[in-house]
């Protein structure tokens, strides 16, 4: 379908297309073996710009565009989701710096990320802190001109690997949610270490951790924003990074469905009106699911000012769908599915990932419920 | 569902052992891709090998409901287990006992009875084979990529299309030419010792045959209506295991002060766990006691494998969402449980194969 993409969208676009083919492609299915963290990849595509385009002009980036995010995420997953999440997450772990911090902290952090020199991470998950984020129960208590973090961090993406970690801790337990405050971290601080190396379904290569604070003294300049926004800075954050984790799922889709096209028309049974049908709910739905991500990025890009509702679709649905393609492209493959050098395999277990993280689908559902019963202006009856 | 009362101490008898025995390293044997030799040894002590076996053949001839129970207990804990046994007693020695000549059903059937030999399969729909030959024997070269209980090396069974006509062989573990490796290629049932098998210029003799004359469609039609019982066993043990983790896990999760149990979209999840379960369970044994009656059940079979076939997807896909990130993680089963029920929902036949069985009965 036509997008109308501008130039610089379509040069972005194919760029991320030949770096995923070229480099991605030839080893996804080691780094999913291995397990281990695409170093040189991201590397690549640092010294490509690819980082460049999470950041705004003024900091040495391209802009800032949810739609360049979603255009970068997609052809990035749709060879490996492992990669695109590393990729994402090194970039979107800085959303917050960019909106929210200080002048000086943003000079300090984020020409360095745009060029790649500097790698993120975004600490917020807890151990009961999951889908109740305000749960978290690390905790930061100021001391002269520090803050002293006390308390582990779970299921970190790039914990470990990255340089600078935007951490949410609570400054005030008694504030609940408003007592919760944004530090940014750097690795090799004292205090600050990384614990448990999770072994995943999927996204293999990308890398999670634990993050463990133990009395780690952090300078009070590294304090966000101000204290006690830290919910409400994450939750803007989330509004602006879900079509990106959208456009990974719809990237996982993609890929799925054209190893699935490639299969069918190599074993001749495109004639076949079953296989047909399947491959044209799966062209649809994968359709659809782009089309929502481009409008909800299109949306921010253009400074909207309630997305979160667009922002909650552009991941619920397209999840949804890379979930259901895949799971559609090894009933289609049959017992070829199940096998590695097929792919789908690999693209059904990295799918699974996209309607949990960056708030689940159930989540995401109760978001839209919410914003549709607010503005229907339904109050509950007693 | 009523079982009868043998039945019911079988049932009894598996479930203990599945959970005092098999449970204890299935984890272990997942992740390090180990056959559980030594549990089916016991398992053949206990006559679970020699289930579709006859007793004049040292076998226990059990009823396909007793059967289909063994496989759904084992399943609950251990799917890689499971499809061992389906793989021995319903793709290899059933058709055996009902199609091989009495020379072949004295060469394999005390001995796989006896759990001596395990049986295997190679996967139908993953065969890349070239077949050449004379009135006596064939020349096979190629590759499959699945055979069914490779690791055991045992005989096994081989469907292969010679000059238009299907024919089902009997393959011995020893023949020259063949060659099994283990590449851990599979997205589940890890421990259930999958292999690649080549043959490279590999001579079968027409006495590999099964049965007298190249019935292999006929063959073929009966295991594949057996074994849609099998694996609706397999996935239906698959589910409820799911569901009773995510129901666990559930109750004890708290997040917004409540545990996850009571919020009404994991209710959700877990009502249509049930409902489908449930729905699964109730079309298994009935088509199981059809078989039993002597009746056709093929329409059946094809009904609730399909059937069993969506649910096992969903429930194991949901079950990882109640557990949310943990459910992702390789430390909780849930994850295991999902990656196996994709083989055990794509063997021996597929959706449109059934689709097309089931219309074919009723128009």
């Amino acid at each position: 379908m036509e997008y109308f993409f501008t130039d610089e969208e379509k040069i972005l676009k194919e760029k991320v297309c030949k770096i995923a083919e070229e480099m991605i492609l030839p080893i996804r299915d080691e780094l999913d073996k291995k397990a281990e963290f695409p170093r040189e990849i991201i590397e690549r595509m640092a010294k490509e710009g690819l980082l460049r385009i999470f950041i705004p002009t003024e900091y040495g980036g391209t802009g800032a565009k949810i739609m360049d995010m979603s255009i970068a995420c997609e052809e990035v997953a749709r060879i490996c989701a492992g990669v695109a999440t590393a990729y994402a997450v090194g970039a979107l772990g800085s959303g917050p710096i960019i909106y929210f911090a200080s002048e000086e902290q943003k000079k300090k952090y984020l020409p360095k990320i745009a060029s790649g020199e500097l790698f993120c991470a975004f600490g917020l998950t807890e151990a009961q802190a999951g889908s109740d984020v305000a749960n978290i129960k690390t905790t930061a208590r100021k001391e002269g001109d520090y803050y002293i973090l006390n308390g582990v961090k779970q299921f970190i993406s790039n914990g470990s690997i990255a340089d600078v970690y935007v951490v949410l801790a609570s400054t005030d337990k008694s504030r609940g949610a408003r007592g919760i405050s944004a530090f940014i971290v750097e690795k090799g601080l004292a205090g600050f270490d990384f614990g448990k190396h999770e072994n995943k379904l999927g996204i293999r290569t990308s890398t999670t951790t634990e993050l463990v604070f133990s009395d780690c003294k952090v300078p009070k300049e590294n304090l966000m924003g101000k204290e006690g926004m830290g919910f409400i800075y994450t939750m803007r954050n989330f509004d602006r990074a879900r079509p990106g984790v959208g456009a990974i799922g719809l990237g996982v889709a993609q890929g799925a469905y054209e190893a699935v096209l490639k299969f069918t028309a190599e074993k001749n049974l495109l004639g076949n009106q079953y296989i047909q049908g399947k491959i044209a709910d799966m062209a649809t739905e994968i359709e659809a699911a782009r089309a929502l991500i481009y409008a909800a990025a299109r949306s921010i890009d253009a400074g909207i000012k309630n997305t979160t509702k667009p922002a909650s679709f552009s991941k619920l649905f397209p999840s949804d769908i890379a979930m259901k393609t895949t799971l559609d492209a090894i009933e289609i493959m049959g017992p070829y599915g199940l096998l590695r050098e097929y792919n789908v395999e690999k693209m059904l277990r990295d799918a699974k990932i996209t309607q949990i993280y960056e708030g689940t689908n159930q989540i995401q559902r109760g978001q839209i419920a919410l914003e549709i019963i607010r503005e229907i202006g339904y109050k509950r009856s007693e | 569902m009523e079982f009868s009362k043998e039945t019911i101490l079988l049932q009894n008898e598996i479930r203990k052992f599945a959970k005092d025995v098999i449970a204890e390293k299935v984890d272990e044997f997942d992740k390090q891709g180990i056959f559980p030799i030594e549990n089916i040894k016991k398992l053949a002590q206990m006559g679970i090998l020699g289930a579709t076996i006859p007793e004049s053949f040292s076998g226990c001839a059990l009823d396909t409901v007793s059967l289909l129970v063994c496989l759904e207990e084992i399943s609950k804990v251990c799917p890689s287990t499971a499809l061992i046994l389906a793989t021995h007693n319903i793709l290899f020695s059933s058709p055996i006992a009902k199609f091989g000549s009495d020379t072949q059903k004295n060469k394999y059937l005390p001995s796989a009875a006896a759990g001596e030999i395990i049986g295997g399969f190679a996967e139908m729909a993953t065969n890349e084979l070239k077949i050449s030959g004379n009135l006596d024997s064939w020349i096979i070269n190629g590759k499959n990529p699945i055979l069914l209980n490779g690791v055991a090396n045992g005989p096994f069974i081989l469907f292969a299309e010679i000059k238009g006509r299907l024919n089902a062989l009997i393959i011995d573990e020893n023949t020259p030419n063949i060659t099994k490796d283990k590449k851990d290629n599979v997205i589940g049932m890890h421990a259930s010792g999958i292999t690649q098998v080549a043959f490279d210029n590999c001579i079968i003799s027409k006495q590999n045959l099964m049965g007298s004359d190249s019935n292999g469609e006929k063959i073929l039609e009966e295991i594949k209506s057996f074994a849609n019982l099998a694996f609706a066993a397999i996935n239906l043990g698959i589910c409820q295991a799911g569901m009773e983790n995510a129901i666990k896990y559930a109750k004890e999760r708290v997040q917004f002060s409540e545990p996850i149990i009571n919020f009404g979209m994991v209710r959700e999840m877990i009502a249509d766990m049930a409902t489908k379960i449930e729905a699964m369970r109730l079309l298994m044994y009935d088509s199981a006691n059809i078989k039993d009656s002597g009746k056709d059940f093929s329409r059946e079979a094809a009904i609730v494998r399909y059937f069993s076939n969506q649910g096992v997807a969903k429930i194991t896909t949901d079950a990882i969402q109640v557990y949310g990130g943990y459910g992702y993680m390789k430390d909780y089963p849930v994850e295991r449980y999902f990656r196996d029920a994709q083989v055990s929902r794509v063997l021996c036949s597929s959706n449109i194969e059934n689709k097309e069985l089931i219309v074919s009965r009723i128009t």
